[in-house]
Parts: C-alpha cells; structure tokens; sequence
C-alpha cells in the first residue's frame, strides 16, 4: 500500500484502507484516497481496476469488507446511500441512471428534501440557463444520451450537496455536450462544492484535476499531481503494460 | 423564462433532437372532470338499490368490490413497479377477522370493518418489512407464499378460525316495505337492505380519491422513481424501504375492509374461498388490462372485465374461463401499458399524472 502523505488542505472525504472482495475477484484492495475540500480530486485507472467499486462504497451503494469511509469527520462505511446522499454526497453513475417514465422535471423535483418548496421553479431555471426548457415535459427515456447526462448533472443540483462524485461523466459525449458538463463542473466549483471523478479522457483529467489517484487491481498504486502521475512509472506499466 | 434561454447549442450530431412534450392546455382541469365524473356516479349508485333488482345490486357490488381491490393494488404494483401476489392474503386476513368478530358479535358491524381493515395494515407494514427488500419476482413468489401460508394458518388454527369448517355470520335480517312508508322511512329501510353493498359504495370511492391523491402527489412520484430505478432513487436521497413498506401497508388496509364486507354479504366464509389466488389474480387483470400505474386505468379495467366477464359466464361458465385469460394473453401480448397506453399512444389521453 502506497503511504498517503497528508495534504495540505482541509479534508472532506477520506477513505482508509477499504477492501471489498466480490466472490473471488478482489475489487477494492486496500485502497485509500482523501479529497480536498473545495478541489477537484480525479481517479483514473484501467478498466476493472476498481474505481465504480471505490464510489459505490464511498455513497453507500455496497458495504466495504474492511477499512473507513470518513466523511466530514464521520466513518460513513456501511451507511445505506440515502443517508449518505441527505448528508450532502451527490453521484452520477456510469450509464446514465435517470427515472425513465418521469418526465425531465419530475426527475429533478423527486430528490429534493420534504420541506423545499421552491423546487418547480429553481428545476425550471436550471433547465432553462442550459436551453433544456422546451424538454421539461418529456419523458427522460426519450432524450438524447448528452441530454441525459446534462439532466443527470442538473438533478444534482438540486440537492444540498458538498461532494459530487462524476462516474465517467464524459464518455459517449459529444464534445458540445462535454463542454456543457465541464461548465457545470466550474459552477460546482464557485459555488464551493467539491469533486470527485473519474474518467478515462487523460487530457480532460489532467487538466481538470488538482490531485489524481490511480487505481490498478483495487489497489492505489500512485498519487499525486497530474504532473508527478503522469512521470510515474507504475501509471505508465498499468496503462501500457510497457 | 424562454426568453432567457441561450442560442441551442446542443444540436450536435450524436445529439437527435426530440419533439419536445406538452400536454394540452385541458390537462391540469382533469382533477375537477373526475371529481363531477364521481359525484354523479356515486349519486347513480346511492339511487341504484331503490331503482334496480337484487340481480344487479350484486353485480354492482362485485364491480365496486374489484375496484377497490385492482386500485390498492396499483399503488405499490403499479405506481411502485413491485408485482404483488398478497391481496388475496389480506382479503383472506380481512374477512375472517370481520366474520370472527361478527360470529362471535363481539361489536357492531362498523367498528368490525375498520378493525379488519387496521389489523391487515398492520399485518401488511410487518410483513412488507423484511420481504420489499427482495426485488421483481423474488418478491411476487414470497407473497405468493405469504397468502399460501395464511390459509393453512387459517385451516390449522381451529380453536380460533373454526378451521375447514368455514365461519357463519348473522344473517341479516331484512326490512319488509310497508304502506304510507315516508320518503325517509323508505331511505333508511333499503339502506339496511343493502348496507354491503353501501359500505362497498364507501369503501371504493375512498380507494378512488385516494388512488388520485397518491398518483398526483410527490410520494407518487417517489414510487415511480423506485420503479424506473430504485438505486439510483436510493442514491438521490429517496428513503425506499420506508416509502415501500408504508405504500404496502396502507394497500393492505383495503382488500383487509373489502374481504370483511364481502364475508358479511356472502354469509359463509371458509379458508379456501377467501384465500383463493383469484382475488388477487384479479386485482392484477383489471389493473393491467385498464394500464397499471395510471390512475383511472384499475378503475376503467375493474368495470370493463368484471362486466364482460359475467356476461360470459351467462353465457357458458366454461367459455368465461377461456374468453377471461385469452383477453390477458392479449393484452400482455398487444398493449402491454392497458388500454390507458393505448390512449395515450393515439393522443387521446394526454402523458399526464393525472390520468
């Protein structure tokens, strides 16, 4: 296990040597990662290398064999997701998971809290700052991928959440759309949310991300600046087998 | 709020562009056009008894008794997407705590419906807890199993249930017309005539509203949300467990109100009738033949097949059989959403909650 040196921020999210095996395929090995707060942290790592896994445990949707999940000075380890979620962590998923017979605003209003009023009216703004208005009455299994990525994105937004975490938010996207999503990103960002991601465009990374962590067969096998990764000769062996 | 919207940009070429949905203007007055559409059918029924014979108050009956079990059925089945298999256990539950308490005239026959109704709540919250974590049809084959169980508990557990020998209930003793009967004498005597049928009356118009409170509310929505994708529900800070188990629990409370009164109309009850797989087949037919997860699809589908399927069995009991599941087979085949899909397909309905 690479020895973690302590940041120089303030720690928002930190995972402590979490292990979650599945039958005999060990899918998270001992891997810890910590997220600044306020900062874009991204993990990148070989297909199977365990970062869907990593983000699973981290919102609560599987339950680590071992190790801690601190979030905001709590061990969330083994918490179910909605209770994560209320604690301010927001996800999107891989494939995009929108509530396909609900209507684009249906599917934003649903997550809100009980007792948030303004819902409608703060969904219909969101939608129309990114010209998705006229949509607002469509199912959401009848948009476009990119759309239902920047609608995923926005359901996001209306909830109160201090961490989002993006599974692979730019694949399959035109680059229209991406740029759309890298705008929502920084607005995140102004607003003080923090960023987990994980992607496999390597130049989006390296540019959007202040810390990188790489994952190789569960394990974190190299972390730091996008500079130091990318000069790293163990990224270079899991990426390249070179 | 469209004229702040940027240039659209997002036409790119991956990027089809789908015609945008909106319903018509009409659609947010469908609320009120139910509510005069049920006055006047409640005020037609309310009248039927006095105008129409014992034949087709009966059949009235069974209409009004499909309806409030397909429209239960629909709130975690069709709103929530989980298959349920235990309406007939609580219509079991529900009628034979009704005829028990009645057999044995423990209380008047009001506070007996409420009773039946509250215990198959209870029942449904404590059985919906450890079974709404199994998913699809994990959780159909354990509701199977659950109304199974409940009519060998009822056939086993003689000393309370009176076992294989069924429970009878008081009969009801009628009131014969007299002459120079005022209007109000006539009133209260056909209304103690038929006071099942009346309480059946109650029973679905409650089912109704509520069925429209449900399906426009955000708690619906919640349901719907677990039944398009219940981890991502679960991950956007919906409680899901909590949300189903409640859904489960209030659905129980009316075939548990409606087994009652039908224990009550029917005079006899035995494990076999009332926990006979049919009750809740036939809340699951109706609903998907009129659309299940729509509103008034239960109720359209309720009225449709119950009718149909008795001027059938008019016909040959044996035919009804055939004519009743190749209309399912048809359904399922051609129109897989019930007729309230197809309406909305062609247009006719508009995509709405509401409906």
């Amino acid at each position: 296990m690479s020895r973690v040196a302590p940041l120089a921020t303030d720690i928002i999210l930190q995972a402590q040597n979490v292990s979650k095996r599945f039958g005999g395929i060990q899918a998270v090995d001992n891997a810890s990662l910590q997220v600044g707060r306020g900062k874009i942290t991204g993990v990148i790592g070989p297909n199977g290398s365990g970062k869907s896994t990593m983000f699973n445990l981290i919102t609560g949707l599987e339950k680590p064999d071992s190790g801690q999940i601190i979030y905001k000075g709590k061990n969330i380890a083994g918490k179910p997701s909605h209770i994560v979620n209320r604690m301010g962590m927001g996800r999107t998923f891989q494939l995009t998971r929108l509530f396909g017979t609900m209507t684009v605003l249906e599917n934003m209003t649903v997550v809100t809290k009980e007792n948030f009023g303004g819902a409608e009216a703060l969904a219909r703004e969101l939608l129309a700052n990114l010209g998705l208005s006229r949509l607002s009455n469509e199912y959401a299994s009848n948009l476009s991928y990119g759309q239902q990525k920047l609608v995923e994105f926005l359901r996001l937004s209306m909830i109160e959440s201090d961490l989002i975490l993006l599974d692979e938010p730019f694949a399959g996207v035109n680059p229209v759309m991406e740029k759309k999503l890298l705008e929502q990103i920084d607005a995140w960002i102004i607003e003080g949310k923090t960023i987990l991601l994980t992607d496999h465009e390597m130049a989006i990374m390296m540019e959007l991300c202040e810390s990188i962590f790489v994952f190789d067969y569960g394990s974190v096998i190299a972390h730091g600046t996008p500079a130091e990764v990318r000069e790293d000769r163990r990224v270079m062996e899991a990426y390249f087998g070179s | 709020m469209a004229t702040r919207t940027p240039p659209v940009t997002d036409q790119a070429p991956n990027d089809t562009n789908v015609d945008a949905y909106t319903p018509p203007g009409w659609e947010k007055y469908i609320g009120w056009a139910y509510l005069v559409g049920l006055i006047i059918s409640v005020i037609f029924l309310l009248r039927l008894p006095i105008a129409a014979d014992a034949y087709t108050v009966t059949l009235t009956l069974t209409v009004l008794l499909v309806i409030t079990l397909s429209t239960s059925w629909n709130w975690l089945s069709g709103f929530g997407g989980y298959t349920s298999f235990a309406h007939a256990g609580f219509f079991g539950i529900g009628s034979y705590i009704g005829a028990l308490l009645l057999h044995y005239e423990k209380m008047h026959w009001i506070p007996v419906m409420i009773v039946a109704g509250i215990g198959c709540g209870i029942i449904g919250f404590l059985v919906g807890l450890p079974t709404l974590r199994l998913r699809g049809p994990y959780f159909a084959i354990a509701m199977l199993a659950f109304t199974e169980l409940c009519r060998v508990i009822a056939l086993a557990w003689d000393d309370v249930t009176l076992g294989g020998n069924g429970v009878f209930l008081p009969i009801l003793r009628l009131q014969l017309p007299e002459e120079n009967m005022s209007f109000w004498e006539e009133a209260q005597m056909t209304f103690h005539n038929n006071q099942n049928y009346y309480a059946m009356l109650v029973l679905a118009t409650i089912a109704c509203i509520w069925s429209y409170v449900l399906g426009t509310s955000r708690w619906g929505l919640k349901l719907l949300a677990i039944r398009d994708d219940e981890v991502a529900a679960q991950a956007m800070g919906i409680k899901t467990t909590y949300v189903k188990v409640t859904t489960f629990a209030g659905s129980a409370v009316f075939p548990g109100i409606a087994g009652a009164i039908y224990a009550r109309h029917v005079g006899y009850i035995d494990p076999v009738t009332v926990f006979a797989i049919i009750w809740s087949i036939r809340a699951i037919t109706t609903s998907i033949f009129g659309g299940r997860g729509t509103i008034i699809g239960p109720i359209l589908g309720a009225v449709v097949l119950t009718l149909v399927s008795e001027k059938v069995w008019e016909q040959d009991p044996n035919l009804y059989q055939i004519v009743y599941g190749g209309i399912i087979i048809l359904v399922v085949l051609f129109m897989p959403g019930g007729l309230m899909a197809l309406l909305q397909q062609r247009n006719i309905f508009p995509r709405s909650r509401r409906i």
